[in-house]
């Protein structure tokens, strides 16, 4: 017979990854505004977007956004006035693989085969500036420098968003992580965390890191902010959680080596219970 | 026969009994040998409540018919007062002329008499008046209330003595024992003095015509129950009151 | 292999067993006429303990569960035989005994036997289920709309798991041997409570009467009773009124039906709605629930 589930703990819950797949397309289709950024004219057009966007009929029932509005890209230097470029920033896809990895081919950046208690994932970001046309820039009508005595009590002048012609690219990502317990908004969660990221095909390879850094950090902090994962939720609101003579914590090591766990192509979550006021 | 229990509070509260006026725990029983067809008026005071009829058959195999006086009287009441010559919603009984007819009250205060005779016209039959028992008749008789009771015959005024004892649990027997018969003559009853249990039956046999009223004399309302315990009630204050001071202005 | 596996210990399990039993209430009041005698109950219970133990065959086995009778009354009511006056022979008959008696009048009336047996306690001896997992969709939900709008109106659909009886054993209740010695004192309260307005020598002649016949012959003759009024009880409380029947239906009812021991939405509301933007929810389908000696097991596959 094999080996219970609960052998050492008292509430057990894992996800396999052909879930977790499904469930970060569902996230894309219902929250879409979470994978795409843009200038405001770029969420607009539909037909310039990088990358097509699927969404459910609710999101558009509900008139959520597909697209998180943000600020044009400032020229530096262009302060009179201030010039900005319209921008579209996408992840297109992404997938997931739980050790062993046998979903996603790891670049030989990131040292394969995929470590124990680790997840691999690959992305697709695509993106684009808005590239002005000449005549756009001769347009501009420079103003009286900001600094000069006079100017005390004058206004900044206004910015100039130039719009242009998106030249999207994509680029795949590819990066490997681990999971963590956290106390998020004071409720016991799942974190995930990136370790490591590949971004194929970038030269020269300080540049790599750079936009590396900037995606990973960025991921990170998506991952902390919005993408965290009570205990609860993860156990799907199990009723164990319900009963107020009940407490649930993370089973400690020993008996649990690694809680949470990555392996059999799963996440697994062990809790222990203790029955009491 | 009424089985069904009751709690009619005439049962109780009237103490005493008149073979002229019946109530619920007075009985007449009288014998009409003759057959033929006879008509019965129920009286209650001055009022005349109801009008019955009782068939003396002799192919007849009744040898009771039970008239329920109080019965009579209720059906009767949303009916004309019926008098001579008329029929309609009166009642009709068939007995044996080697039976009784006995005229009972079930229910109520009571306090009826009847008059019973031949139906046809220009009968010389006696009319029987319950008011006034003949030898025959019989009048059944039981007493609740314990206590020492007179019973008279108010045609000869002859007099006796009936002793109910408080009931006690151990001695008290149910079905009570069987009635005790009195004998009245023209100038006593015999025996002049019984005892009785409550609830015992007394057959009174009149020799002569006979009115027969049981009064009673003096109650037994059995041993004394303790009192609930007296209350203090109120008392004023010792120093609730002061006496004005000398001196003291007043209005 | 399904995407979702949740397990829970026998001992956590025993916990989510431990809330089933303690959220199981029944009341029932009723009465019903039988020949010469009515009688009515009025019952509220609770249920405590009981043990429980998991079984590789897929079934769970629940014993000695007690069933605290908040509220286990009774009453049976009668006409009070009491005295009678009159019914003697006034004339005899040497042949038939009697040719003419007089009419008796009986005195008494209704009385009612109360009794409170409240705060006995009975058993759920064994019951035997497995678990049994259902989709709910709410009858209240309106048609031809989204999964999200239902949940917004307050009627979404849900995946539930019930412990689903095979059988249900209740112990018949037992009334205790004491209740005779304690019959008696109720029954003169009940009859002097009926002879309230009586006079105290009336009611003396009447329970003088009583007693010569003796008052618990006089309630088994009225009542049928053969054996013992405790067992007379009894068998009214198991039998004729069938509390252990209703019981025991009230309590596979409310295992299969009523309490289920884990439900959750579906779609299952993983982000929350936030500044205006929807929740996600992530439907789940083929959701299983399953029994061995260790664990209680639900698995269930996300859908696309």
């Amino acid at each position: 017979m094999s080996t219970p589930f609960t052998q050492n703990c008292d509430l057990y819950g894992a996800v396999h990854e052909n879930g977790v797949n499904k469930i970060i397309t569902h996230i894309m289709r219902q929250r879409p505004s979470l994978f795409n950024y843009g200038t405001a004219d770029v969420a607009k057009n539909v037909e310039g977007w990088c990358s097509k966007v699927v969404v459910t009929q609710d999101v558009r029932n509900y008139n959520n956004p597909i697209f998180t509005v943000e600020n044009y890209l400032p020229i530096f230097g262009a302060d009179s006035p201030p010039v900005g470029l319209s921008f579209c920033a996408q992840l297109s896809s992404a997938k997931i693989d739980f050790h062993p990895s046998n979903v996603i081919k790891l670049p030989a950046e990131l040292t394969p085969p995929l470590q124990p208690q680790r997840f691999a994932m690959s992305f697709r970001i695509c993106g684009s500036i808005g590239c002005p046309p000449e005549q756009e820039v001769d347009g501009i009508q420079p103003t009286q420098p900001a600094g000069q005595a006079s100017d005390v009590g004058l206004k900044s002048p206004p910015p100039v968003n130039l719009p242009g012609r998106l030249n999207c690219f994509c680029l795949d990502v590819y990066a490997i992580g681990h999971f963590e317990r956290a106390t998020i908004l004071g409720k016991e969660s799942l974190l995930g965390k990136l370790d490591d990221m590949d971004i194929v095909d970038i030269k020269p390879d300080a540049l790599e890191q750079n936009i590396i850094c900037y995606l990973k950090t960025a991921v990170n902090v998506i991952l902390r902010e919005k993408l965290t994962i009570p205990y609860e939720k993860f156990f799907f609101s199990f009723s164990l959680f319900h009963l107020a003579t009940v407490s649930l914590s993370a089973t400690p090591n020993p008996p649990i080596p690694n809680n949470p766990a990555v392996e059999d192509d799963q996440l697994k979550v062990f809790l222990t219970m203790k029955v009491g006021p | 026969m009424n089985m069904m229990p009751t709690m009619d509070a005439n049962l109780y509260t009237q103490i005493g009994l008149d073979s002229g006026s019946l109530t619920m725990l007075g009985t007449v029983v009288h014998s009409i040998p003759e057959p033929g067809e006879y008509r019965g008026v129920l009286h209650r005071g001055d009022s005349v409540e109801a009008v019955f009829y009782v068939k003396v058959d002799k192919e007849s195999a009744s040898a009771q018919a039970n008239i329920d006086l109080s019965a009579l009287g209720e059906s009767s009441s949303d009916e004309c007062k019926c008098h001579s010559g008329h029929h309609s919603g009166a009642h009709h009984f068939v007995v044996n002329p080697r039976g009784y007819v006995v005229l009972h009250v079930s229910k109520g205060s009571g306090g009826y008499f009847v008059v019973i005779e031949k139906a046809e016209e220009n009968s010389r039959a006696k009319p029987f008046d319950s008011r006034s028992l003949q030898e025959g008749d019989l009048f059944a008789a039981t007493i609740l209330r314990p206590g020492t009771y007179s019973f008279t015959n108010l045609s000869t005024k002859a007099q006796g003595e009936v002793v109910v004892p408080y009931p006690v649990v151990g001695k008290f027997a149910n079905p009570p024992p069987a009635p005790l018969r009195i004998t009245s003559t023209r100038v006593s009853h015999e025996p002049k003095r019984i005892v009785v249990q409550a609830g015992q039956g007394m057959i009174f046999e009149p020799k002569v015509p006979s009115r027969f009223k049981i009064e009673l004399v003096k109650a037994d309302d059995g041993p004394s129950r303790p009192k609930a315990p007296a209350r203090d009630g109120w008392r004023k204050p010792p120093s609730a009151v002061r006496a004005p001071s000398k001196g003291a202005k007043t209005k | 292999m399904s995407d979702v596996t949740i397990a829970a210990s026998a001992s956590a399990f025993k916990q989510l067993f431990n809330a089933l039993i303690d959220n199981f209430t029944f009341s029932k009041s009723d009465s019903a006429s039988y020949g010469p005698f009515s009688a009515s109950y009025s019952v509220a219970l609770h249920l405590e303990d009981g043990t429980l133990s998991l079984h590789d065959d897929g079934t769970i086995e629940i014993q000695d569960v007690d069933i605290v009778w908040d509220t286990l009354k009774a009453s049976a009511c009668f006409d009070l035989p009491g005295f009678c006056v009159g019914g003697w022979c006034i004339v005899p008959d040497p042949w038939n005994g009697c040719l003419v008696g007089i009419p008796k009048i009986c005195i008494g009336g209704p009385i009612c036997i109360p009794v409170d047996l409240s705060g006995l306690v009975s058993e759920i001896t064994d019951v035997k289920a497995s678990l049994l997992a259902k989709y709910y969709v709410d009858p209240a939900r309106p048609a031809n709309v989204t999964d999200l709008a239902a949940e917004f109106a307050g009627h979404p659909n849900k995946w539930q798991v019930y412990i689903d009886p095979v059988w249900v054993h209740v112990d018949p209740i037992n009334v205790p041997d004491t209740l005779e010695n304690i019959i008696e004192n109720i029954i003169k309260n009940a009859i002097y409570n009926m002879l309230g307005p009586l006079p105290d020598w009336m009611k003396d002649i009447l329970w003088a009467a009583i007693q010569a016949i003796g008052i618990l012959d006089i309630i088994k003759g009225v009542l049928g009773i053969v054996g013992s009024i405790a067992d007379w009880f009894e068998n009214l409380f198991n039998s004729v009124f069938d509390l252990v029947g209703l019981v025991e239906t009230a309590v596979a009812d409310y295992f299969a039906n009523k309490y289920p021991i884990y439900e959750f939405e579906d779609p299952y509301p993983i982000l929350p709605a936030s500044g205006g933007l929807i929740p996600v929810k992530i439907p789940i389908r083929n959701l299983a629930a399953t029994i061995n000696s260790h664990e209680m097991i639900v698995t269930a596959d996300v859908g696309a």
